[in-house]
């Protein structure tokens, strides 16, 4: 072979390149809120954040990190996404400590809870996986947390998401939404998301049976814990955020069992919601599972009194961080204030941190 | 390892640098290394099937050896004797060596295609006349490479060429890997000579082989894969669907068997060709066939080729038809004496179509149906004739090839409900079922596709690869060079243009990654 077609047949395989990094990054679709979540976790800067926060759709809907930086001054991102299951906790710690040294992690439990089909579900790997920019890490959590047969997929995302060519205009959306994304850099509200309702009715209607581990449930809690000692975590609280439908009373001491003996604390708050946090079931939940804005507020005062009171969490930041926090707090408190009139004329509607950027809805 | 996975496409890349690394003259043996670890890797749950692959080299090739030292041998001793020898004594022993030549030939061929047979009939004949059911598996390619060694065999009856001596070259001829799953079914005196010679590193035959073989992955994945889902569903239980459903499903399966055969064919002859090997064409546009003859000529032709050379041609010229040829001429005249037992030959030809498709008796009626009107095309060929004279109607006439394009189609797809349907009486069911209880306005709906497990997007997507195909179709029609001959003409943007869209159109709208259920080769089950 001559020396130019060597030249022409890489060039050909550039091109080829730039063709496939585009239409992975065009094609890919998780949800929403997990995407931003998660690959604005990366735009932080490096060890900037004092608490991790680690859970599924309870840790964004019910917590608010920029409020519990503007009252108790710590830096804390939440990594969570809907639906993230509990096996997949080991993967976000280690998400999470390839770019921060926080001081203490706040685990949300909600993600041993679900059913074991649910746990297994290839859309929750894919949530996390999918959204994390190619490194080392992305290797190890491929190699570690996924099935043989489905690892290609996973390093080339396009075998699994190439059929959204049949949504484009969604596609469409979705890419201009990542770009002004990237734009405005690091997140605003540090994974956040809301509904603008009080679910007032559904509150009296349904009942639901007290919440129980799954069986994989029960082996990710394991594989949590060992994690955790593994990296010489010393700090952790494992919370069971405000719900309508507590923990059994078994599933409550069980895993309170499993993480005093692993040296950790478990802070169920469902019980202690309507008194000592002060939440109201009637006007602060936007369904049995989640706090509203009304809620969210009360909880993450009330979390981030409870982490002060009992960690010694040193909150020197650099000034750029606490500038970029400042003005984080600042645009949620403005934000809330909107929220809450929207939440009480029951607007009922969705808002999730990539919407809030790329939507001029507030 | 199918060959449309990515590892097929490593494999295949590691086996072209090996190949162009190795010295010239062992180059076949990187052939025969790779085919074998392909078969080995393909079948790597049932080994086993590597042992009647082995089987069949082994006997052809001993068959062969036997049988070409003693026409050697029986030659010499002809030729020596020639002067001396009387007539009568030439003829006494041309008969005997015959005979014995028969015997050998016949031998390894009844081993072969008993064990075919054997594997792929028993059941359906214990199921006909109550015998025991076995769990029996066919081999992979056991069809392609057994009917490939039995040509050679009778090949080498016929006196054609020597036979090989090497058993590992001829090993690689029955085993090649980019023909093994499916075809085409090659004739030794064109396949082996490539395959044992070693070719120079040629930039356009790789050129023109990856282009090749974005063409197959594309009408696989993209065209024939998306509209299995449907055709299966409705297939398997036509009772629950309409005649709507059941029409489209079959005219989904015309497109779906050409998409698929042919694309996987044209993988195997890009794979070839990276080698510098060129393998037999297989299609040649057959659904523009104007009759149900031409169909044939342009679908499945090796396939077709064979059965000509060692099935119609034999029955054809064999004494028992030439006899009764000469029978119709004395009893009915010189039309019927040259037509009918050509007729029958086909018919009976076209039977042994079918049943190789299958073991189910509606195989049978596959090949009785497309043997049946070409058997009475050629009896009424002069009828038609004179109708077509007496109504002014020219062969040149656009309408007309317009009307005989459409009719040949309807003929196929008729074949084609036989290949669908689950038995013999659920074909008939479903074409009756196609005609009376058909209705246009379910086109209109959404749900219609839906039900086929097709969006309207995926079906526009379809169509328009389809228009693909059909545009590259009257391209390759009217031109003497092949389409990717015409392309890399063009130069290197236009040809490089072409192969990143057709490379990237597979990997966008093609059907497959997880929670899809890629379809195999229709063809690999044979």
């Amino acid at each position: 072979m001559t020396k130019k077609r060597v030249k022409k047949l890489l060039l050909l395989a550039f091109v080829m390149l730039i063709i496939y990094v585009f239409l992975s990054w065009f094609l890919i679709r998780t949800t929403t809120s997990c995407e931003t979540h998660i690959k604005k976790f990366f735009k932080e800067p490096k060890n900037s954040m004092d608490v991790a926060l680690i859970g599924s759709s309870e840790m964004y809907a019910d917590y608010c990190a920029p409020l519990a930086y503007d009252k108790y001054g710590y830096t804390g991102y939440n990594l969570c996404y809907e639906g993230a299951p509990g096996q997949l906790y080991p993967a976000m710690i280690e998400t999470y400590l390839s770019r921060q040294d926080p001081q203490l992690f706040v685990i949300e439990i909600n993600g041993y809870l679900y059913s074991d089909k649910d746990c297994r579900s290839d859309a929750n790997y894919r949530r996390l996986i999918d959204n994390i920019p190619m490194s080392p890490l992305k290797v190890e959590l491929i190699e570690k947390y996924v099935d043989d047969e489905d690892k290609l997929s996973f390093y080339m995302p396009l075998i699994k998401h190439h059929e959204n060519w049949k949504s484009a205009h969604y596609q469409i959306y979705r890419a201009a939404r990542l770009v002004a994304s990237d734009l405005y850099g690091t997140s605003k509200l540090k994974a956040f998301g809301t509904r603008t309702t009080t679910n007032s009715k559904e509150a009296k209607i349904k009942k639901r049976k007290p919440a129980k581990m799954s069986g994989v449930g029960k082996e990710a809690l394991e594989d949590t814990l060992d994690l955790l000692k593994e990296k010489g975590i010393k700090n952790v609280i494992f919370l069971r955020a405000p719900h309508k439908n507590p923990l059994s009373e078994e599933t409550a001491q069980e895993i309170s069992d499993k993480v005093s003996a692993a040296g950790y604390e478990f802070l169920d708050c469902s019980d202690i919601s309507e008194t000592e946090i002060g939440i109201d079931p009637e006007t602060d939940y936007y369904n049995r599972e989640h706090l509203n804005v009304f809620g969210c507020e009360k909880f993450t005062d009330y979390l981030g009194g409870y982490i002060t009171e009992h960690y010694d969490i040193k909150t020197d930041h650099d000034e750029k961080v606490d500038d970029e926090w400042k003005e984080s707090a600042d645009y949620t408190k403005e934000l809330f204030v909107k929220l809450k009139e929207r939440t009480l004329q029951e607007e009922d509607d969705f808002y999730y941190e990539g919407d809030f950027e790329f939507y001029e809805k507030i | 390892m199918t060959y449309t996975s990515v590892s097929f496409l490593f494999f295949t890349l590691g086996c072209l640098l090996l190949y162009y690394c190795t010295p010239k003259k062992k180059r076949w043996g990187v052939l025969l290394a790779a085919s074998l670890g392909f078969y080995g890797i393909v079948c790597y749950k049932n080994l086993w099937f590597m042992a009647f692959l082995v089987m069949t080299a082994a006997t052809t090739y001993g068959g062969a050896r036997l049988l070409g030292n003693y026409i050697t041998k029986t030659d010499k001793t002809l030729k020596e004797n020639k002067k001396t020898w009387e007539k009568a004594q030439k003829d006494a022993f041309k008969a005997k060596t015959t005979r014995k030549k028969k015997l050998i030939c016949a031998s390894v061929l009844v081993i072969n295609f008993g064990v075919l047979c054997f594997l792929k009939y028993y059941n359906m004949l214990a199921l006909t006349f109550g015998g025991p059911a076995l769990k029996l598996f066919l081999p992979l390619g056991i069809s392609f490479y057994t009917f490939q060694s039995m040509g050679y065999m009778i090949d080498i009856y016929r006196k054609k060429f020597e036979p090989e001596k090497n058993p590992l070259k001829f090993l690689l001829f029955v085993s090649f890997f980019p023909q093994i799953v499916q075809g085409p079914i090659s004739f030794y005196s064109n396949l082996a000579g490539q395959l044992y010679e070693g070719h120079d590193f040629d930039f356009d035959n790789i050129k023109q082989g990856a282009l090749l073989i974005a063409w197959g992955f594309f009408k696989k994945m993209v065209i024939a894969d998306t509209l299995v889902g449907g055709i299966n569903l409705v297939a398997n239980d036509h009772a629950s669907f309409s005649g709507t459903y059941v029409l489209t499903a079959a005219v989904f399966y015309a497109l779906q068997l050409y998409a698929d055969f042919s694309g996987g064919v044209d993988i195997s002859r890009g794979v070839s060709q990276m080698f510098g090997i060129t393998l037999a064409e297989n299609f040649k546009r057959p659904y523009i066939s104007r009759s149900i003859s031409e169909y044939w000529r342009r679908w499945h032709i090796t396939l077709g080729a064979w059965l000509k050379e060692y099935l119609f041609y034999p029955i054809a010229m064999s004494k028992t038809f030439m006899n009764f040829s000469k029978w119709l001429k004395k009893h009915f005249g010189m039309k019927i004496a040259k037509v009918l037992p050509v007729s029958i030959a086909s018919l009976i030809t076209f039977i042994i179509i079918g049943i190789w498709h299958g073991a189910n008796w509606k195989y049978a009626a596959f090949g009785i149906w497309n043997g049946g009107i070409i058997m009475l095309s050629t009896l009424l060929e002069e009828r038609f004739g004179k109708w077509k004279t007496a109504l002014k109607i020219k062969d040149t006439s656009k309408l007309f090839i317009a009307f005989q394009t459409v009719r040949t189609f309807l003929i196929v797809l008729v074949g084609y409900y036989f290949d669908i349907a689950p038995d013999f009486s659920s074909a008939m069911e479903m074409m009756a079922k196609s005609v009376y209880d058909f209705h246009i306005t379910e086109y209109f709906s959404i749900g219609f596709y839906k039900t086929l497990l097709i969006s309207v997007r995926e079906l526009a997507m379809v169509l328009a690869a389809t228009g693909i195909l059909a545009r590259v179709s009257y391209l390759q029609e009217t031109s003497q060079l092949t389409v990717r001959e015409r392309v890399c003409k063009k130069g290197y943007v236009f040809e490089s243009a072409v192969f990143v869209a057709l490379v990237f159109m597979t990997v966008v709208f093609g059907h497959y990654g997880p929670g899809t259920n890629p379809a195999d080769f229709y063809y690999m089950q044979f």
